[in-house]
C-alpha cells in the first residue's frame, strides 16, 4: 500500500515535480547572487542615516525598501519623472536599474503559476503535495529497506538504480520536505487561508502646520539600525497631514514628520511571523546559504525520479504483480514473499491463484512490507521464503529478523515457512530455518512445520501444498509451471580449453554482444548494462530451469564471457563445453550487485579457484586505473588449467594486476589457495588493516578454507571475516 | 555518517535562519530602551538587567511564538492600545461603508471581491443600475 | 439634460432607478513597461470636497494586496464590497487594459475626480499614479500617469 502511495503519486506528477524542482534549483541561485551582488551597509549606519544619505542623492524621495540580502532600492518623482535605483548605502549612489536579475521573474512566475495565473497556482500547490507525498512516504521506504529507523543511515545495498534511489533520497529528503511544505503553506498565504494578513497600524495624520523634522532628530529613525529597515516611506510634500511610515522585522510604525513622535504603531503578530519565516525558508531570500542547499538538493529530483521509474519497470518485468490480490486488511490468507527474483514470487502467484480458486481471499505481499496491524483479517500467514548462496538472506528481506524479535506479541494467526534453496549448499534454505526459529522464539503459532522447495522444484511445491490443503480442509495440489525466463540467443565467437590433462576439462566461453534496442540501452534491460561479476543464465536445452554462471567480462568489453568445467553427467555444463564456436545459447542476464569491488582505490584481495577466476579476472581487466589488486588463485597444474594464464601474466605487465601468487594442487608443493594466504598472513593483515576489501569465488568448500585461514589472520588486527562482511568488504560468490 | 551531513547542514542552516527573525527587534525598541534607561536613571542602578528580562517576558505572554508584544507590564504602552481603539472609532464614523476599520487586526482579512460579471456593480451612485461592465486587455 | 443638477441627478439615481441617464464610458490604460509583474490598479472617484464617492474598476483579485493601493485604501479601509461586480485581472506590464461602463452622465463636470492607484509586487506602490478631473475638456485626451500608467484616456 505505502508502495503504490509512493508509486502512484510518483509517477503521474513526475513531470510537474520536474519543472518544479529544477526550477527551484534555479531559483535557490538567486539570493545568493543578490547578496554577493550587493554592498554591504556598515553595521552602525541608523535608518535615519541611510535615509538622509539617499535623499540628499535624490530629492522628491518617496520610498527606500531593503531587502534582506542588503540590498537597498528607492523610489522617488522629481520633476515630473519617477526614478527607481539600487543605492549604495555607504553614499546613497545609484548603483543601477532595480530590475530584477535576467531570468528571474520568467522563471519565478513558471515555479509559481506555470505561466496559468491562479489555476497554475492550484497546479503547482499539487505538485508540492505530491513531493510531500512522495518524501515523506519515501522516508518511511527507507525506513524498512534499512531495518527500522535507527539504520536509517546504514550502507544501501541492492541493484545500482534502488541504491542510487536511496542514497539520493537519504541526501535531499529533508530539502524536499522543507521545499514542498513551505511551498503549500505558501500557496494557503496566497489564497488568503491563513490569517497571516499583517496588521496595519491605526491611521494617524501628522500634527498641522509644523515644519518636518531633520531625519535625523527622529528618535525612531535614528534608533533603529538600517539592517533591521524593510521600508520606510516619506510623506508626500503635497498631503499636509501625511506622515512616515517605518517598517521593520518587528513591525510597522506611523511617525509625525513635524514632531518625530511614533503616532501608531503594530507589531506583527504570530501567523504573520510564521509566514515570514516560510516565506525565507522557501525561497532563500536573507537566508542564502539554505537556499543554496535547498535548491541543490532539488537538483536530485530528476535523479530521483528516473531510478524510482527504472525499479518500478524492473519489478513490472520481474511479475511481481499478483492479479486480483486482496486488499491486506481483508485477506484472511496472507502470503509473504522474501525473494529478490522473479522465481518465488512466480510460486507465490500459483499460490494465490489456486487459494482464490478454492474461495479463500488471499493478499501476497513482500514480508518487508509485514506489519501484524495491517491484516485485520487475516487467518494464517504463508511466508515464502528463498536463500541466496549459503544461508544469506535475499537483498529484499534484510532486517527482517529483527523486524521480527521487536514485535510487541506474536501475531495471532499463525504462520507456516516454506523455504526456497538449492540443497548443495551445506546451510540449505539457511535464512527461511532462521525465519522460522525466529518465529517460534517470538511465540507465534505454527500453521505447519517449516518445508522446503530445492532448485524450484515443481514436486516439493506440490506436495506442501497437499499438506496446506489437508490443514486448510480443502483439496489443493499445485502444479507451479516455471516461468520460462526472457531470453536473448547468444552467439559463441571464441572457446579456449584447459584442463583436460587433470581430469578438469575447462573452457573460457566468449560470446558477441547481442545487439540491444533503445529503449534496453535507455532502461539498462538485458545485456545493455552489466559488469563482470554478475550473473549469466543460461536455459540448457530441454529444461525450464536456468544454470548461473559468474560473468567474466563487463558490457564494456563488447563480449560476454564465462569459464565453464565440465562436470560428468551436467546437464548444462556438458551442453556448454561441448558448443562449437557459431553455436547459440539460450540466455539472460541477472545482477548480481553484491559481488564487485568496492568504489574507492583501497587496494583489493582477490581469492579464486578453478572457474572461480573468471568474475575476478573480469575485474582485473576492468582495472584500468591500476587499483591495487592482488590475485591468489588456485588451480590444478601450471601447464593445464591456469585459465587466463598468458592475461595475468599481461595485466601484470600493464599494472592492472599488482601481485598474483598461484597455488597449486597436482604439482610441486602440491598448495591449495589457503595455504597460500597463510604463508602472506602478515602482509594480508596490513593490506586489510589499511582497508582493502576481500572478494572470493569458488566452490563451497574453497570457500570455507579460505574464510577459515582468514579468520585466524584476522583475529591478530581484531577483524574477522564477518565483520568484514558487515562493513562490506567481504564478498563471496559460492557455486 | 555521510549521509547524514546534508541533514545536519540543512538543520543548522535551518535554525540559523529561524533565529534570526524570531530574534528581531520590536519596532518601539528604540523607544522603549529610553523609557527603560529613564526607569533605571529614576531608580536604582542594579535594574538594568532585570529590564532586559522584562521584555522577553512580554514575549512570552503576546503569542507564546517569540514574538513580541506591546501589551507588556509598562503604563505608556497600555495608553498607547486606548489611543489605538479611539482611532478606530472614528474610522467608524468617518467612512459609512467602511465594514473593516483600517488598522484593525482580525477583521481585515475580508474574502476577495466577486469578479466582474458575477454579481451587479455596486450601488454607490455612480453606476446605472444593470449595468454591465465591459472590460478588455490587450 | 447636463442642466441637471450633478448631485440631484446622483440622489435620484439612488432613489428612483428608473429615471437615470446614462452613456457608456470607456477608460483606455496603457500600462509602461516597467520590467515587473502584472500590476494592480484602483480606479476610484472624489467628489468635489476630495471625499472619495465610489469605485469604478479594480484591476487585481486577491483582497489582500489591496492595502498597497494607498488612496484606495485609506479610503475604504479595504473594503472589497466597494469592488464587488467590477473586479478584473491585474494588467502587465507595457499592456493596455480598456473598461466600459454605464455611468450616471451627472459624473462629468460636477467637480468629480478619478484618481488610479497603481501597486506591483516588489516594487513602491504609487498612490494618484494618474489623476483626471471628469470634466468635458478632459473626454478624448490622454492623461499622462505617473509611475507605472503611462496614460489613460477617458471616452464616451
Amino acid at each position: 500500500m505505502l508502495r503504490s502511495i509512493h508509486r502512484w503519486p510518483g509517477l503521474a506528477a513526475a513531470l510537474l515535480v520536474l519543472v518544479l524542482a529544477l526550477g527551484g534549483a534555479a531559483l535557490s541561485v538567486y539570493p545568493a547572487l543578490e547578496r554577493l551582488g550587493t554592498p554591504q551597509a556598515e553595521g552602525t549606519l541608523s535608518v535615519a542615516e541611510l535615509a538622509s544619505r539617499v535623499a540628499a542623492a535624490h530629492p522628491g524621495l518617496e520610498q527606500i525598501r531593503r531587502a534582506p540580502s542588503g540590498r537597498v532600492v528607492a523610489w522617488w518623482f522629481d520633476a515630473g519623472k519617477p526614478g527607481a535605483a539600487v543605492i549604495d548605502p555607504a553614499t546613497g549612489a545609484d548603483l543601477g536599474s532595480p530590475d530584477p536579475l535576467p531570468g528571474l521573474r520568467w522563471l519565478t512566475d513558471l515555479h509559481r503559476t506555470l505561466f496559468l495565473g491562479d489555476s497554475g497556482r492550484l497546479v503547482t500547490a499539487a505538485g508540492a503535495a505530491a513531493m510531500l507525498v512522495l518524501a515523506l512516504s519515501g522516508a518511511v521506504l527507507v525506513a524498512r529497506r534499512m531495518g527500522g529507523w535507527r539504520r536509517w543511515f546504514d550502507r544501501t545495498r541492492g541493484p545500482f538504480a534502488g541504491r542510487l534511489h536511496v542514497d539520493l533520497a537519504r541526501y535531499a529528503v529533508g530539502g524536499l520536505v522543507l521545499s514542498s511544505a513551505t511551498a503549500l503553506w505558501l500557496t494557503a498565504s496566497v489564497f488568503s487561508l491563513l490569517p497571516d494578513e499583517p496588521p496595519e497600524p491605526a491611521p494617524a495624520t501628522a500634527t498641522a502646520g509644523l515644519p518636518r523634522m531633520e531625519l535625523a532628530q527622529i528618535e525612531l529613525l535614528s534608533g533603529t539600525p538600517a539592517s533591521a529597515l524593510k521600508e520606510l516611506s516619506f510623506p508626500s510634500p503635497d498631503d499636509p497631514a501625511d506622515t512616515y511610515t517605518l517598517t521593520t522585522d518587528g513591525g510597522t510604525a506611523l511617525i509625525d514628520p513635524g514632531t518625530g513622535e511614533m503616532l501608531s504603531f503594530v507589531t506583527p503578530g504570530g501567523w504573520e511571523r510564521a509566514t515570514e519565516i516560510v516565506m525565507m525558508l522557501h525561497t532563500g531570500q536573507g537566508a542564502a546559504a539554505l537556499g543554496l542547499l535547498l535548491g541543490l538538493m532539488s537538483l536530485s529530483v530528476p535523479a530521483l525520479g528516473i531510478t524510482g521509474l527504472v525499479q518500478w519497470l524492473a519489478a513490472r518485468r520481474q511479475g511481481l504483480r499478483i492479479r486480483g490480490n486482496a486488499a491486506p486488511g481483508q485477506a484472511e490468507t496472507v502470503v509473504l514473499v522474501a525473494s529478490e527474483g522473479g522465481t518465488t514470487w512466480g510460486f507465490a502467484r500459483t499460490l494465490h491463484q489456486g487459494l482464490t480458486a478454492a474461495g479463500h481471499s488471499v493478499h501476497v505481499g513482500a514480508l518487508t512490507a509485514f506489519d501484524p496491524a495491517r491484516y485485520g483479517q487475516a487467518r494464517r500467514f504463508l511466508i515464502l521464503a528463498a536463500t541466496y548462496g549459503d544461508g544469506e538472506a535475499p537483498i529484499a528481506a534484510r532486517g527482517v529478523l529483527d523486524g521480527l524479535r521487536r514485535l510487541p506479541a506474536p501475531p495471532l494467526a499463525p504462520v507456516a515457512v516454506l523455504g526456497f534453496g538449492d540443497r548443495s549448499f551445506p546451510d540449505f534454505c539457511g535464512f527461511s530455518r532462521a525465519l522460522a526459529d525466529t518465529a517460534r522464539a517470538i511465540g507465534w503459532a505454527d500453521l505447519m512445520p517449516m518445508a522446503t522447495v530445492d532448485r524450484q522444484s515443481v514436486q516439493d511445491f506440490a506436495r506442501w501444498s497437499r499438506d496446506l490443503g489437508t490443514v486448510l480442509g480443502v483439496a489443493l495440489e499445485l502444479s507451479h509451471l516455471p516461468e520460462r525466463p526472457q531470453t536473448q540467443g547468444l552467439r559463441l565467437i571464441s572457446r579456449r580449453d584447459y584442463g583436460a590433462e587433470v581430469q578438469a576439462p575447462t573452457a573460457i566461453l566468449r560470446f558477441a554482444l547481442p545487439r540491444q534496442g533503445l529503449w534496453q540501452r535507455l532502461t539498462g534491460q538485458g545485456f545493455a548494462r552489466f559488469e563482470a561479476g554478475d550473473l549469466l543464465g543460461i536455459l540448457p536445452e530441454g529444461s525450464d530451469v536456468p544454470r548461473f554462471y559468474s560473468l567474466a567480462s563487463a558490457a564494456g568489453d563488447g563480449f560476454v564471457e564465462i569459464c565453464v568445467r565440465h562436470h560428468p553427467g551436467g546437464l548444462c555444463s556438458g551442453m556448454l563445453t561441448g558448443l562449437a564456436v557459431g553455436g547459440v545459447v539460450q540466455a539472460f542476464l541477472r545482477r548480481n550487485p553484491d559481488f564487485r569491488p568496492a568504489r574507492g582505490s583501497a587496494p583489493v584481495i582477490l581469492i579464486g579457484a578453478g572457474t572461480g577466476v573468471g568474475p575476478l579476472a573480469g575485474f582485473i581487466r576492468a582495472n584500468r586505473r591500476g587499483r591495487p589488486m592482488h590475485l591468489y588463485f588456485g588451480a590444478r597444474s601450471p601447464q593445464s588449467d591456469l585459465l587466463y594464464g598468458a592475461d595475468l601474466a599481461h595485466w601484470q605487465r600493464d599494472g592492472r594486476l599488482s601481485r598474483l601468487t598461484t597455488a597449486f594442487s597436482r604439482h610441486g608443493a602440491r598448495h591449495y589457495v589457503q595455504d597460500e594466504l597463510r604463508a602472506d598472513a602478515a602482509q594480508l593483515a596490513r593490506l586489510i588493516a589499511a582497508g582493502a576489501q576481500v572478494m572470493v569465488c569458488g566452490g563451497r568448500e574453497m570457500a570455507a578454507s579460505v574464510r577459515e585461514a582468514l579468520a585466524e589472520i584476522l583475529s591478530g588486527v581484531g577483524q574477522s571475516p564477518a565483520s568484514l562482511k558487515a562493513e562490506g568488504r567481504y564478498a563471496e560468490d559460492v557455486y | 555518517m555521510k549521509p547524514a551531513f546534508p541533514l545536519v547542514a540543512l538543520a543548522a542552516a535551518l535554525s540559523t535562519s529561524v533565529f534570526g527573525v524570531l530574534t528581531a527587534a520590536p519596532i518601539d525598541a528604540p523607544l522603549q530602551a529610553r523609557a527603560a534607561a529613564a526607569a533605571e536613571a529614576a531608580q536604582s542602578a542594579p535594574f538594568i538587567l532585570l529590564a532586559d528580562g522584562h521584555d522577553d517576558d512580554d514575549d512570552d505572554e503576546s503569542w507564546g511564538f517569540g514574538g513580541w508584544g506591546h501589551r507588556g507590564g509598562h503604563d505608556d504602552d497600555d495608553d498607547d492600545d486606548d489611543d489605538d481603539d479611539d482611532d478606530d472609532d472614528d474610522d467608524d464614523g468617518r467612512a459609512g461603508a467602511t465594514v473593516c476599520p483600517a488598522g484593525q487586526t482580525g477583521c481585515g482579512r475580508a474574502a476577495s471581491p466577486a469578479p466582474a460579471g458575477t454579481v451587479e456593480p455596486p450601488a454607490n451612485g455612480l453606476f446605472t443600475p444593470g449595468a454591465k461592465p465591459q472590460v478588455q486587455l490587450n | 439634460m447636463k442642466l441637471l443638477n450633478a448631485t440631484l441627478a446622483l440622489t435620484t439615481a439612488l432613489t428612483a432607478p428608473g429615471l437615470a441617464l446614462a452613456t457608456p464610458v470607456t477608460f483606455t490604460t496603457q500600462m509602461n513597461s516597467y520590467g515587473g509583474d502584472g500590476a494592480y490598479l484602483a480606479f476610484y472617484v472624489t467628489d468635489a470636497a476630495g471625499a472619495y464617492a465610489g469605485s469604478l474598476w479594480m484591476a487585481g483579485g486577491k483582497a489582500k494586496y489591496y492595502k498597497h493601493l494607498p488612496g484606495w485604501y485609506a479610503a475604504t479601509g479595504g473594503d472589497v464590497g466597494q469592488v464587488d461586480g467590477i473586479t478584473g485581472a491585474s494588467v502587465g506590464a507595457g499592456r493596455s487594459l480598456s473598461i466600459t461602463l454605464d455611468l450616471q452622465d451627472a459624473l462629468f463636470d460636477a467637480g468629480y475626480v478619478l484618481h488610479v492607484d497603481a501597486s506591483v509586487e516588489d516594487m513602491s506602490d504609487s498612490a494618484d499614479d494618474v489623476v483626471i478631473p471628469l470634466t468635458s475638456a478632459t473626454i478624448g485626451q490622454a492623461v499622462v500617469g505617473r509611475r507605472y500608467v503611462q496614460s489613460v484616456t477617458v471616452s464616451k
